[in-house]
């Protein structure tokens, strides 16, 4: 299957063009700021996105969210939750042993307890814990891996759809990571046997062009059998850093590492372009791109 | 390194990333208040959190892309995307700690804080800061024109140096340096040739009115943009003729400010009220951008 991301125009793209798309990728976000969002893919197949599990982060999501995330899960019918490998919550750092005062850091907490609204008091924090609009590498360490597999194996419980959780960019290194994102997905799969996984293409084209490997030998390494969905989306290379760009095309060598993903054994049952930040696309480029991947996924049907 | 804190500080500094200024600005203090918790400062790559939060800003601004799409894609063209949302990052920060921001209000205040921050002594600062102010007075043209009636009023007398012009619609004149005609195509394909646009400063009017209320854009001279905007609905045309006296040391006489005035009626941006019988006299004073 073939599928967009949903966007300011991903509704005339589906009117446009009968027949080209599968299906939408929505997130859980979208649908909780705007509900009537679902109105506009009444007769489309969709695929439920997610970034509020905080799956590698030591605070789990208030049981709300949880509920929230399944009743849209359930209302989508989605075949699986694509989650990322990240976090989004955090300890507030006073309760970490830091000296807020010395940070004026008491009245910024305020600030963020008064934001706090609809952020339920999770594993007895106080004040509440830091949210984020946007998830966040996590570090590489045993530690972080451990907490992931016991997040897993606590959603596994909770969430009503199988989880798949994607690979996260990488901007900066985390302080204290022991180990290679590789490594790290390695560890996660081998000792997760039902976990699959969103191999986000650009994220990882990122990551190796960020933190310095060579994205062809690493990706070559990771557990493809184990990928169910693929993200495809564009770059963009500011201020000496690479990325992420939901606004322009992927290149060339996004491809590339999708041959390589294919031929080494990856079998998506899904590959979602992530086009979804601009007002306008050319419909002409995503249907030549649309139809590149098809051809290059036709033997796998 | 223990994880969850490391996670706390990265979360803290994007929730709020005033807290990285606070933490560069006394390393010292900084490094002792980390090593209390095991934590090593300088390990954070703190300039690299700082770009992330900018980037994260920049997310969160694509409602602002759809006002804004050729200031967006010249900040990008121009490899000033991250720094531009890293330096806007407190402030956007802090104006949403108490919810979401309205679309327009984000837009708004974008708009505000980038015009601000630009340089105008560096040329490529001062092209962005045209685009900006080009797509930014067409969005408030558009926004303000919705408020102004359809029909058009005659005139069915003939004005003289005691009638007072109204403008018809919406006016909005720019100090600009860049011609837009060059500009926006390059943009469009991706391509910025700092060589190949030439500055020059003039002065653009940017009119929403009329019938179909259509955006139209016109060159001005520093002396037509001084009588436009001295208009208000209130000044007669000697009024706005002893104000250009005083301001430009040198009058116009009377029959060709009336044929100036004459012109911009043709086009439908100027029309006439009766002339007041009450004489009101005004001290004018308009600054241009020199």
């Amino acid at each position: 299957m073939i599928g967009l991301a949903s966007g300011p125009y991903t509704r005339r793209f589906l009117e446009n063009t009968e027949g080209v798309l599968d299906y939408v990728e929505i997130a859980f976000e979208q649908l909780r700021h705007d509900p009537k969002t679902l109105s506009l893919y009444a007769d489309t197949p969709l695929v439920l996105h997610c970034a509020s599990l905080s799956v590698a982060g030591f605070v789990r999501p208030a049981q709300s969210t949880i509920e929230a995330i399944n009743h849209c899960a359930n209302q989508l019918d989605t075949p699986w939750i694509g989650e990322h490998l990240s976090f989004i919550l955090a300890h507030p750092m006073a309760q970490n042993g830091f000296d807020s005062e010395i940070l004026h850091l008491e009245s910024i907490e305020q600030q963020l307890v008064m934001n706090a609204s609809g952020i339920e008091q999770t594993e007895n924090t106080t004040p509440p814990p830091v949210s984020l609009t946007y998830t966040v590498c996590p570090q590489f360490s045993q530690q972080t891996l451990n907490r992931v597999l016991e997040n897993l194996e606590f959603l596994e419980q909770s969430i009503a759809k199988p989880l798949i959780l994607e690979n996260p960019p990488q901007y900066f290194v985390v302080p204290g990571s022991t180990m290679s994102l590789v490594d790290f997905m390695i560890e996660m799969t081998s000792h997760n046997q039902q976990i699959g996984l969103l191999l986000d293409l650009t994220h990882f084209l990122i990551a190796a062009s960020n933190m310095g490997f060579d994205p062809f030998a690493e990706l070559a390494r990771l557990p493809l059998e184990r990928v169910v969905e693929i993200h495809i989306s564009g770059i963009n290379t500011q201020s000496g850093v690479m990325w992420d760009d939901h606004s322009s095309p992927a290149p060339n060598i996004i491809f590339d590492l999708l041959r390589l993903a294919l031929d080494r054994g990856a079998q998506p049952q899904a590959i979602t372009f992530e086009y979804n930040w601009a007002p306008v696309f050319s419909d002409e480029m995503l249907i030549r791109q649309i139809s590149k991947v098809r051809e290059m996924t036709s033997v796998l049907t | 390194m223990d994880a969850s804190k490391v996670h706390a500080i990265i979360a803290a500094c994007l929730a709020d990333p005033q807290i990285i200024s606070a933490l560069l600005a006394n390393p010292e203090v900084t490094r002792q208040n980390f090593n209390k918790a095991g934590i090593d400062a300088e390990a954070f790559d703190w300039q690299s959190i700082q770009k992330f939060a900018g980037f994260v800003t920049k997310v969160r601004q694509n409602p602002v892309r759809n006002n804004l799409p050729l200031t967006f894609k010249a900040l990008s063209i121009c490899d000033l995307e991250i720094a531009v949302f890293t330096h806007y990052a407190p402030n956007f920060t802090h104006l949403t700690h108490n919810g979401y921001l309205p679309d327009e209000l984000r837009t708004e205040t974008f708009v505000g804080f980038l015009t601000n921050w630009l340089d105008a002594t560096n040329p490529i600062h001062l092209l962005i800061k045209d685009i900006v102010n080009h797509e930014w007075t067409i969005e408030q043209l558009h926004r303000l024109n919705t408020k102004t009636p359809d029909e058009q009023p005659t005139i069915s007398f003939m004005p003289t140096v005691k009638s007072v012009p109204t403008i018809q619609g919406v006016l909005k004149i720019q100090n600009m340096c860049y011609d837009m005609h060059q500009v926006i195509p390059m943009i469009q394909n991706n391509k910025l040739d700092m060589y190949e646009i030439k500055q020059k400063e003039f002065l653009l009017g940017y009119w929403c009115g009329g019938l179909g209320k259509q955006i139209k854009i016109v060159e001005l001279q520093a002396i037509g943009a001084y009588i436009l905007s001295a208009v208000n609905g209130e000044r007669t045309i000697r009024d706005i003729s002893d104000s250009l006296k005083q301001t430009f040391g040198k009058s116009t006489d009377e029959p060709t400010l009336l044929a100036f005035f004459k012109d911009y009626v043709e086009i439908g941006l100027l029309t006439f009220n009766q002339p007041s019988s009450t004489q009101k006299k005004f001290t004018y004073a308009f600054n241009f951008r020199r």
